[in-house]
């Protein structure tokens, strides 16, 4: 996935001054962050609260701003950071499951077992489901997630990030990331055959 | 992972929920104001609003500084005006030069004969357009009298209003007076005889000295008497009020000669009952009795 030069260049722009360009930032990733946040807080309310909160941190970090990643990473870097301290003075039982479903999946553990998982569809998805019932089976079921395992799933589909930038804004090392992407994905077609 | 594409597909397949409009709004005029990010247009206008003010104080300042000035510029050429124009000349030929309201003023003056006639004879002063109270006119003439022990043509308060307003204009009524002799010939009196319409400021306030009850004429007898009359009241404002029960009778007729002299008669007879109740006994002279 290449960097997007144009995201970095409009946070600059509005550094400099150019509100215009924040407003172009701010559409152009206001659905996946707010997506990102309701699917993982679970409650449209916090949602809107953590999503403005989220922003105006990006506002306010326009001073001294440097482009040292990708500006989609840094901003769900600060998503990440605002839902976990969303967790801890929230959510006390969720963090501590976000914690504890992050132990538990060993980074290297091997992915054979998982791929006989994503090959056992014998059919696909799209053929056997009607595609608007799956999607929404498929939204169920990220919602079944752990919350580490969703929220990766969730910043590679909303986000678009790479492996790389799932590990940097979750503040865990690459492996890890993938890990729990892996494990996401395959509970997900998990729960789609069960259902189909 | 190619084999996510369709879960991937699938779950950009499920509804999209958004924000809500008022969050966005909200989101993006906090990121305007924390920039201060305002159209260009809008920037500009702001600019010229914020200076407007400044602007229109500066400017209702200095017209009100200007207006100030000027009114006061106005009030100190009228105030010097207003003293000076306000007699008929004394000479039947001093006819103004400039101004038609002059004219009318001296030809209003030239209509009462007993003013002419009276030129040379023991006048009153005639009353000033203003009258001061007795104090302030006791506290002036004294000062007038003042003047006049330091001065060889001494003049009072009320002189002053028939002052030319200008030493050439003072030496060519001078050099008139010397041509004329019906006219007494008193050097120090010289300066007081009739003004000179074309003095600067003269003819500003002519119209004002044209509509005043009465022109003043000053002639030397008078300045004399009036000169006398301050010397009086001098000596009793050093002699103080508490004293003026030991005056001596002396100075009562002094006094009392004075007031008539410049023509207070009521009051020089007021005072001459009080000193024949005081000094019964005292020979009055001749020119009181």
């Amino acid at each position: 996935m290449e960097a997007d030069p144009e995201d970095e260049a409009l946070m600059l722009r509005y550094c400099a001054g150019d509100a215009t360009a924040f407003e172009a930032l701010y559409r152009r990733h206001r659905g996946p962050v707010y997506r990102y946040l309701l699917r993982q807080c679970g409650n449209a309310g916090s949602a809107e609260e953590l999503f403005q909160d989220v922003w105006l941190r990006v506002v306010n970090a326009r001073i001294g701003y440097e482009v040292k990643a990708r500006f989609t990473t840094w901003l769900y870097r600060i998503a990440h950071n605002r839902l976990m301290d969303f967790f801890r003075s929230n959510a006390r039982a969720r963090l501590e499951s976000y914690d504890a479903l992050a132990d538990g999946f060993p980074d290297d553990e091997p992915l054979g077992e998982l791929r006989v998982d994503f090959d056992s569809g014998a059919e696909p998805v799209e053929v056997t489901l009607d595609r608007k019932r799956a999607a929404e089976r498929l939204v169920a079921a990220i919602d079944t997630l752990p919350a580490a395992q969703r929220e990766a799933f969730l910043l590679r589909e909303e986000g678009g990030l790479s492996l790389e930038e799932i590990a940097a804004a979750t503040g865990v090392n690459a492996e890890t990331a993938k890990s729990r992407l892996r494990y996401a994905v395959a509970k997900l077609r998990s729960l789609l055959k069960e259902c189909s | 992972m190619n084999k996510n594409d369709d879960l991937s597909r699938l779950y950009h397949d499920a509804v999209r929920p958004e924000p809500p409009q008022a969050l966005d709004e909200a989101i993006l005029a906090a990121a305007r104001d924390a920039a201060g990010g305002r159209p260009q247009g809008v920037r500009r206008l702001a600019n010229t609003r914020r200076w407007s003010v400044p602007f229109a104080l500066a400017a209702t300042v200095l017209l009100t500084v200007s207006v100030t000035l000027m009114v006061h510029d106005e009030q100190q050429v009228g105030d010097t005006s207003f003293t000076i124009p306000a007699t008929v000349p004394a000479r039947p030929d001093a006819e103004p030069a400039t101004g038609s309201a002059i004219g009318s003023a001296t030809r209003s003056a030239k209509s009462r004969p007993e003013t002419q006639a009276e030129t040379q004879s023991v006048e009153p002063l005639a009353k000033p357009a203003y009258l001061p109270t007795p104090a302030a006119r006791r506290n002036t003439e004294a000062k007038a009298d003042a003047g006049a022990m330091a001065s060889p043509a001494p003049m009072t308060d009320q002189m002053t209003a028939v002052l030319p307003s200008s030493p050439a204009s003072f030496a060519r009524e001078r050099a008139d007076k010397m041509a004329q002799p019906a006219h007494e010939p008193a050097p120090a009196a010289q300066g007081a005889l009739a003004t000179d319409a074309t003095a600067p400021g003269g003819s500003i306030k002519a119209e004002m000295a044209a509509s005043a009850p009465a022109p003043v004429v000053v002639t030397p007898r008078v300045l004399e008497k009036s000169r006398a009359f301050s010397s009086s009241i001098r000596q009793e404002a050093e002699a103080g009020n508490s004293a003026s029960d030991e005056k001596s009778p002396e100075r009562w007729i002094i006094e009392i000669r004075a007031l008539k002299r410049i023509g207070r008669t009521p009051a020089a007879e007021a005072m001459l009952i009080e000193f024949r109740k005081r000094f019964p006994d005292y020979k009055l002279p001749d020119d009181l009795k």
